[in-house]
């Protein structure tokens, strides 16, 4: 009986950004991420998160309050925000990328992948290389050694495109 | 500070000179796990190719935990190569596998073992807890040749026997088959959503595979099923039910009802609607009965 007053009254959790801000949440909407809920699960209240800067912090949170709330009627709702939430540039997606990782948000994690697979789909090693600014430091040997090794892996078309 | 952002568009520019590299490569910095997780989404084929990017990617894509194959992109000549390549990347990869997803044509189950073979190694050593299986249709030019192909002497048991059972294997995904008899899911206990999409059951197979399928939870179906018009369907773990209705050339309704008079349903007629069946006392069997009106 205690217990359950208890998580009535809506326990709280501070999270730290690695910038040194920080942001109060309610403890169900933090333990969505399995490295919140296992130091919640070890008592503490107060989470720093070196990893994690303020920047992708505020949209993660933004994420797990929407999440939180989940009901069959805000289905329709949800997948609004998700498309809005992943629909931005390739940076803000990888500093994402890698606070979800670090956080363990699986579901975030793979909408976020998802994300980013259906952009770098269909492109050209090189178009993907220009994209992202990948420093190729193979030597001309050894690419064509990788070309031949998985030959069948780069035949087909491509688009060149770096949008 | 100023002279450390100063330092830092210094260094910035060296690189943009000597490597033609204007801004920080963002995405090879990331986490191997996260890039483990991008190129998993990423159809095999290209998630290979991602290894030629720089000596970061070389080896990224040996821990790919989704596969994802598609032998209709390639031309019939090269499908050869193609089955060369799935075979070569299964054995290469180091990790578990979760997810794999097949695309093929309808000959395929009837050539070589390479399809069971693939299957069985991803059950028994990559720990596979999903399988989705595509059969291509566009390649049969009507319906009733479909079926007869399937029930010919080519292509029949066109999927082998127990092939769905697995230890970890926990969803089944089928689409564009003829399921003539259950013998694929014997023994596939473990099994807890199914999908049957685009797929020909005759009523005693769906009956026969929910009856090997004893923990399934979630039955989608998309599904024509042949020789009678009514199928009643006793399951005890049964959760969710959904139907999607399938319109095509013959305009067949499909009308749901649960016999034991707790629930009764309209035929759907949106393309995806979804019921949730409300379950009663856990001891008693959920009774559902689907009628197929002409």
């Amino acid at each position: 009986m205690a217990s359950t007053t208890e998580t009535k009254q809506k326990k709280m959790l501070i999270l730290k950004s690695a910038d040194n801000d920080e942001f109060e949440i309610e403890e169900s909407v933090g333990v969505q991420s399995e490295t919140i809920k296992n130091l919640v699960e070890d008592g503490f209240t107060f989470v720093p998160l070196p990893n994690v800067y303020t920047k992708a912090l505020i949209k993660i949170i933004d994420y797990l309050k929407k999440h939180a709330n989940k009901t069959d009627s805000n289905d329709e709702e949800i997948k609004t925000f998700d498309k809005d939430f992943v629909n931005t540039t390739f940076d803000d997606l990888f500093e994402l990328v890698s606070a979800a990782n670090y956080l363990h948000i699986s579901c975030l994690m793979n909408m976020l992948c998802q994300t980013i697979a259906d952009r770098i789909k269909d492109k050209s090693p090189e178009a993907v290389r220009k994209i992202f600014h990948i420093n190729c430091d193979y030597t001309p040997e050894e690419e064509a050694k990788i070309r031949k090794a998985n030959a069948q892996a780069f035949e087909g078309q491509f688009d060149e495109s770096l949008d | 500070m100023q002279m450390q952002i100063h330092e830092k568009h210094e260094k910035l520019r060296d690189i943009a000179i000597n490597g033609e590299i204007e801004g920080p490569d963002l995405i090879s910095n990331l986490p191997d796990e996260a890039l483990h997780s991008i190129i998993s989404f990423l159809p095999t084929k290209e998630a290979v190719a991602t290894s030629i990017y720089s000596k970061r990617w070389r080896f990224l894509w040996k821990s790919l935990y989704r596969i994802s194959f598609d032998l209709e992109k390639i031309n019939d000549i090269h499908t050869r190569s193609l089955w060369n390549i799935v075979g070569k990347v299964l054995s290469s990869l180091s990790s578990n596998v979760k997810f794999f997803h097949l695309h093929h044509f309808p000959l395929d189950w009837a050539c070589p073992d390479y399809l069971p073979q693939w299957i069985q190694l991803l059950k028994n050593e990559k720990k596979l807890e999903g399988i989705s299986l595509s059969c291509d249709r566009t390649t049969v030019t009507s319906l009733s040749t479909w079926i007869s192909v399937s029930n010919s002497g080519i292509r029949k048991s066109v999927i082998p026997e127990n092939i769905f059972q697995g230890r970890f294997l926990r969803f089944v995904e089928l689409n564009g088959y003829v399921l003539t008899d259950a013998l694929p899911f014997k023994g596939c206990v473990n099994v807890k959503i199914l999908k049957l999409e685009a797929c020909f059951v005759s009523e005693e197979s769906l009956i026969e595979i929910l009856n090997n399928c004893e923990l399934l939870e979630k039955l989608y179906l998309c599904c024509r099923f042949y020789f009678s018009n009514y199928v009643i369907i006793r399951h005890q773990k049964l959760e969710l039910l959904v139907i999607f209705h399938m319109s095509d050339d013959r305009e067949e309704k499909l009308r749901l009802g649960v016999s034991s008079g707790r629930l009764l349903l309209d035929p759907p007629t949106r393309a995806e609607e979804e019921s949730e069946i409300s379950m009663g006392d856990e001891e008693t069997e959920e009774f559902l009965s689907y009628l197929l009106e002409r």
